[in-house]
């Protein structure tokens, strides 16, 4: 029999006071995801590979597919060292057979929808992928027609060599047949874009490799739609210690939107720009277009009226379709830069977010991190990093991101391209491998 | 008279409360409790449920409370630690997947000795050790979270780097490695209290830090210093390449 005394009653007491609110809560289990749950991932680049990866380290019991649309994945970081011949096209060439070791399911097929109410994935192979959680790691597309003349059959000759592969080569064959003296017009994308320092840091090469291949007399112009780039303090440094910059000589010369390098028009037979305030007239013309989130993105109802995917930042979850997920390039993530790290970075973020909804937890408090390396000439790059954190009044993740000091001795510049380099490495195999 | 008991309960709880501040001990929980529980509220509560507390009234009522307390606490508490694992994997876009580096020039974190990373990613922070990249990348992180970080890459496994060394090089380096280091670097530098594991690990990141150390841009003991400059001043470059080459020998 029951008897109430002190010592039980406060026993009772205790259940009942824990006991209570657990019940009045939405039950919330422990432990792992059941068993089989499925992930569909959409996109293999660096997002994409690495949420896979991740996903399988925290729960091995989860049934992981990528599905990607190309056999090999080709590396837009550091393909400006390919344009110059600096770096081997199959040094940025990635198969996955070394995420299937992880036990995913790699299938090479372009999805061509996704059902959030069904939850699934469909191909343009004609099949069907159910999941749990669908993360999408779709990267950028590009706005043809933003620039009156560059549409995607323009860019067959004009290259915007922004997604690399066949494009970085077209690129490169031009800049090797350029003679001295030539122009190049490198036309700079507004904001947000991928790579945000990548066009200047392609100035920056394009310039390094005229110095050394005997066409010193040759130019580059990038016309800008903007007044300010990143990195342009340590940029414009490196230009005027390695360039002439600031000189007549100059091999670089920047027009910001301020001075009319905010282009309208092109004729990408004659090779002729039509910026705000003049005209140019290119040797080799290389157009990055404006930018908006891949277009699986768009079909599947995960963009804003912007073209960009609202998420929930501290998940990465859309706010506009439950369950399914968007990293790198393509989502908004607050003061992110859009970078194959940011992306590495979030895809890990989301992983765990992913592997504590199908266990029925909360999601952890993330850590977000980029670290984004330019090499300007020999021996001589440069960074910006920093570590970003949700702010949970805000909304939004939030970071101080700082560069390299503008007083770096060259010792560590050239440690810099030595991290750069080494950086590659492991963010290959941290994704891939 | 249950509801006696009940009033009279409440009243002790309400005076324990009173006592010991509610907040504190909840604090006092989520410090105990935090790293089985990293994001888990409710576990932790059913957790508690399941311990046999102590035997005293006392301490019965202090559990109480600390229920309590948890339970009211409820939403209101600040965002939960980040997990050591969030905060280490996000190291790895640079440092390789559990911190086994497979670029030449930034070193291996996994095996490294807690003590010393917390050394040398408190000396990052304050900026007083010569760095790139890392004096931005450190000086967010709180002591808290740099030593779960450390924590979290000292139980990974190390992975000796792979790469080509010069054997005449390593063994004019193994020579001086057991006149000069071997007494704090232990075991042809693979082991040693508060040290870096060097044996394995990349030459172009030991090559490099070796030139900070005799700089004086990476700031060390005297001891350590003096050894330093002993195999700059009888070697010059020489005893670096040969010290860089000994360590990368190791497998």
């Amino acid at each position: 029999m029951f008897t109430v005394n002190r010592r039980n009653f406060l026993k009772f007491t205790v259940a009942t006071a824990a006991v209570a609110p657990v019940v009045g809560m939405p039950f919330i289990a422990r432990g792992a995801a059941a068993a089989g749950q499925k992930v569909v991932v959409v996109g293999g680049g660096p997002g994409g590979a690495t949420a896979a990866k991740y996903l399988k380290m925290a729960d091995p019991n989860l049934d992981v597919t990528v599905i990607e649309a190309s056999e090999k994945y080709v590396s837009c970081f550091l393909s400006n060292e390919a344009v110059i011949g600096e770096r081997t096209m199959d040094s940025l060439t990635i198969g996955f057979d070394d995420l299937k070791k992880h036990g995913i399911t790699v299938v090479i097929d372009t999805v061509t929808g996704i059902d959030p109410v069904g939850k699934t994935v469909a191909t343009k192979g004609g099949k069907t992928y159910a999941y749990d959680r669908c993360i999408v790691s779709p990267g950028v597309d590009f706005k043809w027609g933003a620039i009156e003349g560059y549409d995607e059959a323009a860019s067959e000759t004009i290259p915007h060599a922004w997604k690399a592969g066949p494009q970085t080569l077209l690129l490169k064959k031009q800049i090797e047949s350029m003679k001295d003296g030539g122009t190049v017009v490198i036309v700079a994308p507004p904001n947000p874009f991928r790579c945000p320092p990548g066009p200047y840091e392609r100035a920056s090469l394009l310039a390094h490799y005229f110095k050394t291949h005997g066409k010193t007399k040759s130019k580059i112009i990038i016309l800008d739609p903007k007044d300010d780039f990143a990195k342009k303090g340590l940029f414009i440094q490196a230009w005027t210690r390695m360039y002439g910059y600031g000189t007549p000589e100059s091999m670089i010369k920047w027009v910001p939107g301020a001075e009319g390098g905010k282009v309208d028009k092109i004729d990408p037979k004659a090779l002729t720009i039509q910026a705000q305030t003049e005209d140019f007239k290119a040797d080799v013309l290389n157009v990055i277009p404006p930018q908006k989130a891949g277009s699986i993105a768009t079909a599947a109802g995960l963009v804003n009226d912007k073209g960009w995917c609202p998420v929930n930042q501290k998940t990465f979850e859309s706010t506009l379709q439950a369950g399914v997920y968007v990293i790198g390039d393509a989502c908004v993530a607050g003061v992110m830069p859009k970078s194959a790290y940011a992306a590495n970075s979030q895809a890990k973020v989301t992983a765990a977010a992913v592997v504590a909804a199908l266990a029925g937890k909360e999601p952890g408090t993330p850590s977000y991190v980029n670290t984004c390396y330019s090499i300007a000439g020999h021996d001589y790059g440069f960074s910006v990093a920093a570590v970003y954190r949700f702010d949970e009044e805000k909304k939004e993740i939030v970071g101080k991101a700082e560069v390299t000091a503008s007083d770096a001795s060259p010792v560590m510049l050239k440690r810099e391209v030595s991290y750069a380099h080494s950086w590659f490495d492991n963010i290959i195999a941290d994704s891939w491998k | 008279m249950l509801r006696t008991l009940l009033g009279r309960a409440l009243a002790r709880v309400i005076s324990a409360c009173r006592e010991k501040g509610v907040f504190a001990i909840v604090q006092t929980v989520r410090e105990r409790f935090c790293e089985s529980f990293p994001n888990d509220r409710w576990g932790m509560v059913v957790f508690l449920l399941t311990q046999d507390r102590g035997k005293t009234m006392r301490n019965k009522i202090g559990f109480l409370v600390l229920l309590g307390g948890l339970v009211v606490a409820g939403n209101s508490f600040a965002a939960d630690p980040t997990t050591p694992e969030m905060l280490a994997n996000a190291c790895a876009g640079c440092h390789g997947t559990n911190g086994v580096s497979v670029g030449p020039s930034i070193p291996t974190l996994a095996g490294i000795d807690a003590d010393y990373f917390t050394s040398a990613m408190q000396g990052y922070k304050k900026g007083e050790w010569a760095s790139t990249v890392m004096v931005r990348l450190a000086k967010p992180y709180s002591d808290d979270e740099i030593t779960a970080m450390g924590a979290f890459f000292a139980k990974q496994k190390f992975v000796p780097a792979n790469q080509k060394t010069d054997p005449a090089k390593a063994k004019l380096g193994e020579t001086l490695h057991n006149q000069q280091c071997e007494k704090c670097h232990e075991n042809g530098g693979s082991s040693g209290e508060g040290a870096g594991i060097l044996a394995g690990q990349w030459m172009l990141y030991l090559h490099a830090t070796l030139d900070d150390y005799a700089s004086g841009t990476r700031p060390t003991d005297k001891k350590m210093k003096s050894k330093v400059d002993a195999v700059v001043n009888e070697h010059k470059d020489t005893g670096i390449e040969a010290l860089v080459h000994f360590y990368g020998s190791k497998k």
